[in-house]
Protein backbone atom coordinates (compact mmCIF):
# COMPACT_ATOMS: atom_id res chain seq x y z
CA UNK A 1 0.00 0.00 0.00
CA UNK A 2 2.74 2.43 0.95
CA UNK A 3 4.56 1.56 -2.30
CA UNK A 4 1.45 2.29 -4.36
CA UNK A 5 0.87 5.38 -2.30
CA UNK A 6 4.35 6.74 -2.99
CA UNK A 7 4.05 5.91 -6.71
CA UNK A 8 0.70 7.70 -6.93
CA UNK A 9 2.12 10.71 -5.09
CA UNK A 10 5.19 10.77 -7.32
CA UNK A 11 3.10 10.53 -10.47
CA UNK A 12 0.62 13.14 -9.34
CA UNK A 13 3.38 15.56 -8.34
CA UNK A 14 4.84 15.33 -11.83
CA UNK A 15 1.63 16.18 -13.63
CA UNK A 16 0.86 18.99 -11.18
CA UNK A 17 4.31 20.58 -11.41
CA UNK A 18 4.44 20.30 -15.20
CA UNK A 19 1.02 21.91 -15.50
CA UNK A 20 1.95 24.77 -13.18
CA UNK A 21 5.23 25.43 -14.94
CA UNK A 22 3.53 25.38 -18.34
CA UNK A 23 1.92 28.68 -17.29
CA UNK A 24 5.08 30.44 -16.10
CA UNK A 25 8.50 29.95 -14.53
CA UNK A 26 8.51 29.62 -10.74
CA UNK A 27 10.87 28.95 -7.88
CA UNK A 28 10.38 26.07 -5.47
CA UNK A 29 8.49 27.93 -2.79
CA UNK A 30 6.14 29.46 -5.36
CA UNK A 31 5.38 26.03 -6.80
CA UNK A 32 4.54 24.63 -3.37
CA UNK A 33 2.40 27.65 -2.55
CA UNK A 34 0.51 27.50 -5.84
CA UNK A 35 -0.25 23.80 -5.37
CA UNK A 36 -1.59 24.47 -1.89
CA UNK A 37 -3.70 27.43 -2.97
CA UNK A 38 -5.14 25.89 -6.13
CA UNK A 39 -6.10 22.71 -4.24
CA UNK A 40 -7.66 24.69 -1.38
CA UNK A 41 -5.09 23.31 1.02
CA UNK A 42 -5.81 19.65 0.21
CA UNK A 43 -2.46 19.09 -1.49
CA UNK A 44 0.54 20.22 0.47
CA UNK A 45 4.12 19.50 -0.50
CA UNK A 46 6.69 19.55 2.25
CA UNK A 47 10.23 20.53 1.33
CA UNK A 48 11.31 16.91 1.71
CA UNK A 49 8.94 15.84 -1.07
CA UNK A 50 8.81 18.92 -3.29
CA UNK A 51 12.52 19.30 -4.00
CA UNK A 52 13.23 15.62 -4.68
CA UNK A 53 10.32 15.72 -7.15
CA UNK A 54 11.73 18.82 -8.86
CA UNK A 55 15.24 17.37 -8.97
CA UNK A 56 13.94 14.07 -10.34
CA UNK A 57 12.25 15.97 -13.14
CA UNK A 58 15.49 17.84 -13.79
CA UNK A 59 17.26 14.49 -14.11
CA UNK A 60 14.64 13.34 -16.58
CA UNK A 61 15.26 16.47 -18.62
CA UNK A 62 11.67 17.70 -18.23
CA UNK A 63 12.74 20.87 -16.40
CA UNK A 64 15.69 23.17 -16.32
CA UNK A 65 16.68 25.47 -13.50
CA UNK A 66 18.49 28.78 -13.35
CA UNK A 67 19.30 31.33 -10.67
CA UNK A 68 17.66 34.72 -11.07
CA UNK A 69 16.57 37.68 -8.99
CA UNK A 70 12.99 37.57 -7.74
CA UNK A 71 10.69 40.65 -7.87
CA UNK A 72 11.60 41.13 -4.18
CA UNK A 73 15.25 41.41 -5.18
CA UNK A 74 16.34 38.02 -3.83
CA UNK A 75 18.32 35.34 -5.61
CA UNK A 76 16.07 32.39 -6.35
CA UNK A 77 16.42 29.17 -8.27
CA UNK A 78 13.71 29.18 -10.93
CA UNK A 79 12.37 26.21 -12.82
CA UNK A 80 11.00 26.16 -16.34
CA UNK A 81 9.80 23.49 -18.70
CA UNK A 82 12.01 22.09 -21.42
CA UNK A 83 10.58 21.01 -24.77
CA UNK A 84 10.72 17.46 -23.54
CA UNK A 85 8.83 18.42 -20.38
CA UNK A 86 6.15 20.21 -22.39
CA UNK A 87 5.68 17.07 -24.48
CA UNK A 88 4.99 15.03 -21.31
CA UNK A 89 2.01 17.06 -20.14
CA UNK A 90 -0.65 15.70 -22.47
CA UNK A 91 0.12 11.97 -22.08
CA UNK A 92 0.45 12.36 -18.31
CA UNK A 93 -2.86 14.16 -18.09
CA UNK A 94 -4.49 11.51 -20.27
CA UNK A 95 -3.22 8.64 -18.13
CA UNK A 96 -4.31 10.42 -14.94
CA UNK A 97 -7.74 11.03 -16.41
CA UNK A 98 -8.03 7.33 -17.23
CA UNK A 99 -6.82 6.38 -13.76
CA UNK A 100 -9.24 8.69 -11.98
CA UNK A 101 -12.11 7.60 -14.24
CA UNK A 102 -11.40 3.97 -13.44
CA UNK A 103 -11.12 4.73 -9.73
CA UNK A 104 -14.39 6.57 -9.87
CA UNK A 105 -16.16 3.70 -11.61
CA UNK A 106 -14.84 1.11 -9.18
CA UNK A 107 -14.96 3.03 -5.90
CA UNK A 108 -18.01 5.17 -6.81
CA UNK A 109 -16.32 8.30 -5.65
CA UNK A 110 -19.12 10.46 -6.98
CA UNK A 111 -21.51 8.90 -4.47
CA UNK A 112 -19.11 9.39 -1.58
CA UNK B 1 18.35 39.25 7.93
CA UNK B 2 18.75 35.71 9.25
CA UNK B 3 21.13 33.16 7.83
CA UNK B 4 18.65 30.58 6.65
CA UNK B 5 21.45 28.30 5.50
CA UNK B 6 22.18 27.60 9.15
CA UNK B 7 18.57 26.54 9.66
CA UNK B 8 18.76 24.14 6.73
CA UNK B 9 22.01 22.51 7.77
CA UNK B 10 22.88 23.56 11.31
CA UNK B 11 25.28 20.74 12.08
CA UNK B 12 26.52 19.92 8.62
CA UNK B 13 30.00 20.79 7.54
CA UNK B 14 29.68 22.99 4.47
CA UNK B 15 30.36 20.67 1.57
CA UNK B 16 30.93 22.45 -1.76
CA UNK B 17 28.81 19.81 -3.48
CA UNK B 18 25.87 20.72 -1.26
CA UNK B 19 26.21 24.48 -1.48
CA UNK B 20 23.64 24.93 -4.22
CA UNK B 21 21.17 22.51 -2.61
CA UNK B 22 21.47 24.18 0.79
CA UNK B 23 21.17 27.58 -0.90
CA UNK B 24 17.96 26.58 -2.62
CA UNK B 25 16.39 25.15 0.53
CA UNK B 26 17.46 28.26 2.45
CA UNK B 27 15.66 30.39 -0.17
CA UNK B 28 12.53 28.36 0.46
CA UNK B 29 12.73 29.05 4.19
CA UNK B 30 13.41 32.73 3.56
CA UNK B 31 10.28 33.01 1.38
CA UNK B 32 8.30 31.24 4.08
CA UNK B 33 9.66 33.60 6.71
CA UNK B 34 8.88 36.71 4.66
CA UNK B 35 5.34 35.54 4.01
CA UNK B 36 4.74 34.87 7.69
CA UNK B 37 6.05 38.31 8.56
CA UNK B 38 3.87 39.91 5.89
CA UNK B 39 0.93 38.02 7.40
CA UNK B 40 1.58 39.68 10.76
CA UNK B 41 3.44 36.91 12.58
CA UNK B 42 5.94 38.04 15.19
CA UNK B 43 9.67 37.56 14.62
CA UNK B 44 9.83 34.71 17.16
CA UNK B 45 6.79 32.90 15.74
CA UNK B 46 8.03 33.23 12.17
CA UNK B 47 11.46 31.91 13.06
CA UNK B 48 9.97 29.05 15.08
CA UNK B 49 7.72 27.99 12.17
CA UNK B 50 10.55 28.25 9.66
CA UNK B 51 12.93 26.34 11.94
CA UNK B 52 10.34 23.56 12.29
CA UNK B 53 9.99 23.39 8.49
CA UNK B 54 13.75 23.26 8.07
CA UNK B 55 14.27 20.61 10.72
CA UNK B 56 15.70 17.25 9.70
CA UNK B 57 16.53 18.20 6.15
CA UNK B 58 19.80 16.25 6.30
CA UNK B 59 18.41 13.15 4.54
CA UNK B 60 16.78 15.36 1.88
CA UNK B 61 20.08 17.14 1.25
CA UNK B 62 21.91 13.83 0.94
CA UNK B 63 19.23 12.47 -1.39
CA UNK B 64 19.31 15.56 -3.61
CA UNK B 65 23.10 15.44 -3.74
CA UNK B 66 23.08 11.74 -4.62
CA UNK B 67 20.55 12.31 -7.40
CA UNK B 68 22.37 15.46 -8.53
CA UNK B 69 25.58 13.48 -8.92
CA UNK B 70 23.83 10.97 -11.13
CA UNK B 71 22.98 8.37 -8.48
CA UNK B 72 23.86 4.71 -8.79
CA UNK B 73 24.38 4.80 -12.55
CA UNK B 74 27.19 7.36 -12.23
CA UNK B 75 28.81 5.34 -9.45
CA UNK B 76 28.77 2.20 -11.56
CA UNK B 77 30.13 4.04 -14.60
CA UNK B 78 32.63 6.44 -13.03
CA UNK B 79 33.75 4.48 -9.96
CA UNK B 80 33.19 0.75 -10.25
CA UNK B 81 34.11 0.37 -13.93
CA UNK B 82 37.48 2.20 -13.88
CA UNK B 83 38.23 0.75 -10.45
CA UNK B 84 37.70 -2.84 -11.60
CA UNK B 85 39.61 -2.41 -14.86
CA UNK B 86 42.62 -0.97 -13.05
CA UNK B 87 42.27 -3.59 -10.27
CA UNK B 88 42.85 -6.20 -12.96
CA UNK B 89 46.04 -4.42 -14.07
CA UNK B 90 47.10 -4.08 -10.45
CA UNK B 91 46.72 -7.84 -9.99
CA UNK B 92 48.77 -8.50 -13.15
CA UNK B 93 51.53 -6.10 -12.01
CA UNK B 94 51.55 -7.64 -8.55
CA UNK B 95 51.95 -11.14 -9.95
CA UNK B 96 54.65 -9.97 -12.37
CA UNK B 97 56.61 -8.25 -9.63
CA UNK B 98 56.24 -11.30 -7.40
CA UNK B 99 57.55 -13.51 -10.20
CA UNK B 100 60.54 -11.25 -10.86
CA UNK B 101 61.48 -10.79 -7.20
CA UNK B 102 60.54 -14.07 -5.63
CA UNK B 103 61.09 -12.75 -2.10
CA UNK B 104 60.02 -9.37 -0.76
CA UNK B 105 62.77 -6.84 -1.31
CA UNK B 106 62.92 -3.10 -1.08
CA UNK B 107 63.03 -2.91 -4.89
CA UNK B 108 59.90 -4.97 -5.18
CA UNK B 109 58.00 -2.82 -2.70
CA UNK B 110 59.28 0.39 -4.27
CA UNK B 111 58.19 -0.84 -7.70
CA UNK B 112 54.76 -1.70 -6.34
CA UNK B 113 54.43 1.79 -4.88
CA UNK B 114 55.34 3.37 -8.23
CA UNK B 115 52.94 1.08 -10.07
CA UNK B 116 50.22 2.00 -7.57
CA UNK B 117 50.79 5.72 -8.09
CA UNK B 118 50.55 5.21 -11.86
CA UNK B 119 47.42 3.08 -11.60
CA UNK B 120 45.81 5.56 -9.20
CA UNK B 121 46.49 8.29 -11.75
CA UNK B 122 45.01 6.18 -14.54
CA UNK B 123 41.92 5.17 -12.53
CA UNK B 124 41.24 8.78 -11.60
CA UNK B 125 41.73 10.05 -15.15
CA UNK B 126 39.59 7.23 -16.56
CA UNK B 127 36.89 8.07 -14.04
CA UNK B 128 36.96 11.73 -15.07
CA UNK B 129 36.46 10.78 -18.70
CA UNK B 130 33.41 8.78 -17.65
CA UNK B 131 31.87 11.75 -15.87
CA UNK B 132 33.36 11.25 -12.40
CA UNK B 133 33.72 14.14 -10.02
CA UNK B 134 36.50 14.52 -7.47
CA UNK B 135 35.04 12.08 -4.95
CA UNK B 136 34.21 9.53 -7.67
CA UNK B 137 37.80 9.71 -8.87
CA UNK B 138 39.25 9.08 -5.43
CA UNK B 139 36.94 6.13 -4.92
CA UNK B 140 37.78 4.72 -8.34
CA UNK B 141 41.44 4.72 -7.30
CA UNK B 142 40.65 3.18 -3.93
CA UNK B 143 38.69 0.35 -5.57
CA UNK B 144 41.87 -0.75 -7.36
CA UNK B 145 43.12 -2.22 -4.09
CA UNK B 146 39.73 -3.55 -3.00
CA UNK B 147 40.19 -7.17 -4.13
CA UNK B 148 43.47 -7.48 -2.30
CA UNK B 149 42.02 -5.78 0.78
CA UNK B 150 39.06 -8.16 0.83
CA UNK B 151 41.36 -11.16 0.43
CA UNK B 152 43.61 -9.99 3.25
CA UNK B 153 40.61 -9.29 5.51
CA UNK B 154 39.29 -12.80 4.89
CA UNK B 155 42.71 -14.15 5.84
CA UNK B 156 43.00 -12.03 8.95
CA UNK B 157 39.47 -12.19 10.30
CA UNK B 158 38.34 -15.63 9.13
CA UNK B 159 41.24 -17.93 8.35
CA UNK B 160 43.56 -16.84 11.14
CA UNK B 161 41.01 -17.21 13.97
CA UNK B 162 40.15 -20.67 12.62
CA UNK B 163 43.83 -21.61 12.57
CA UNK B 164 44.20 -20.26 16.10
CA UNK B 165 41.35 -22.45 17.29
CA UNK B 166 43.01 -25.48 15.73
CA UNK B 167 46.53 -24.68 16.79
CA UNK B 168 47.40 -22.29 19.60
CA UNK B 169 51.09 -22.30 18.57
CA UNK B 170 50.03 -20.54 15.41
CA UNK B 171 49.65 -17.48 17.61
CA UNK B 172 53.41 -17.00 17.79
CA UNK B 173 54.27 -14.06 15.60
CA UNK B 174 50.99 -14.09 13.71
CA UNK B 175 50.02 -10.54 14.64
CA UNK B 176 53.36 -9.15 13.55
CA UNK B 177 52.99 -10.93 10.23
CA UNK B 178 49.49 -9.57 9.73
CA UNK B 179 50.55 -6.09 10.68
CA UNK B 180 53.30 -6.32 8.08
CA UNK B 181 50.88 -7.63 5.45
CA UNK B 182 48.32 -4.91 6.13
CA UNK B 183 50.98 -2.23 6.07
CA UNK B 184 52.78 -3.31 2.90
CA UNK B 185 50.01 -4.96 0.91
CA UNK B 186 47.09 -2.66 1.67
CA UNK B 187 47.97 0.61 3.37
CA UNK B 188 51.07 1.48 1.30
CA UNK B 189 49.50 0.74 -2.11
CA UNK B 190 46.26 2.46 -1.02
CA UNK B 191 48.15 5.61 -0.06
CA UNK B 192 50.10 5.43 -3.34
CA UNK B 193 46.86 5.02 -5.32
CA UNK B 194 45.32 8.03 -3.62
CA UNK B 195 48.48 10.06 -4.31
CA UNK B 196 48.23 9.04 -7.98
CA UNK B 197 44.58 10.06 -7.98
CA UNK B 198 45.35 13.43 -6.42
CA UNK B 199 48.04 14.05 -9.03
CA UNK B 200 45.43 13.35 -11.69
CA UNK B 201 42.89 15.65 -10.00
CA UNK B 202 45.56 18.35 -9.89
CA UNK B 203 46.58 17.78 -13.49
CA UNK B 204 43.03 17.50 -14.83
CA UNK B 205 40.82 19.46 -12.45
CA UNK B 206 37.16 18.51 -12.24
CA UNK B 207 34.51 20.73 -13.70
CA UNK B 208 32.71 23.04 -11.27
CA UNK B 209 29.87 21.20 -9.59
CA UNK B 210 26.43 22.44 -10.48
CA UNK B 211 23.21 20.60 -10.02
CA UNK B 212 22.12 18.76 -13.13
CA UNK B 213 19.63 20.80 -15.10
CA UNK B 214 20.98 24.15 -13.94
CA UNK B 215 21.62 26.49 -16.82
CA UNK B 216 23.63 29.68 -16.82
Amino acid sequence: MSRLDSKVKQGSSEVIILTLLSQREMHGYEIGKQIEELSDGVLRFEMASLYPALHRMLQKGWLEAYWDTSPAGRKRRYYRLTKNGRRQIRPLRRSWKQFLGALNRVARLQNA
Amino acid sequence: MHDFRKLVAPNRKQDPREREIVGELACHLEEMYMELRRGGASEETAIAVVAAAGKDLGPTIRRLRWEGEGGLRTWLRAVVLPGLVLAFFYGVCNIALGAYWEYPTLWREASLVLVSVALGFCASSFSKELGGRRMHRLWASAIVISFQAVAECVMIFLVTPLELVRNAHYLNGVFAVHLWIVLWDIVTPAVALVIGSLISVRAFPPRAMTLKGTVA
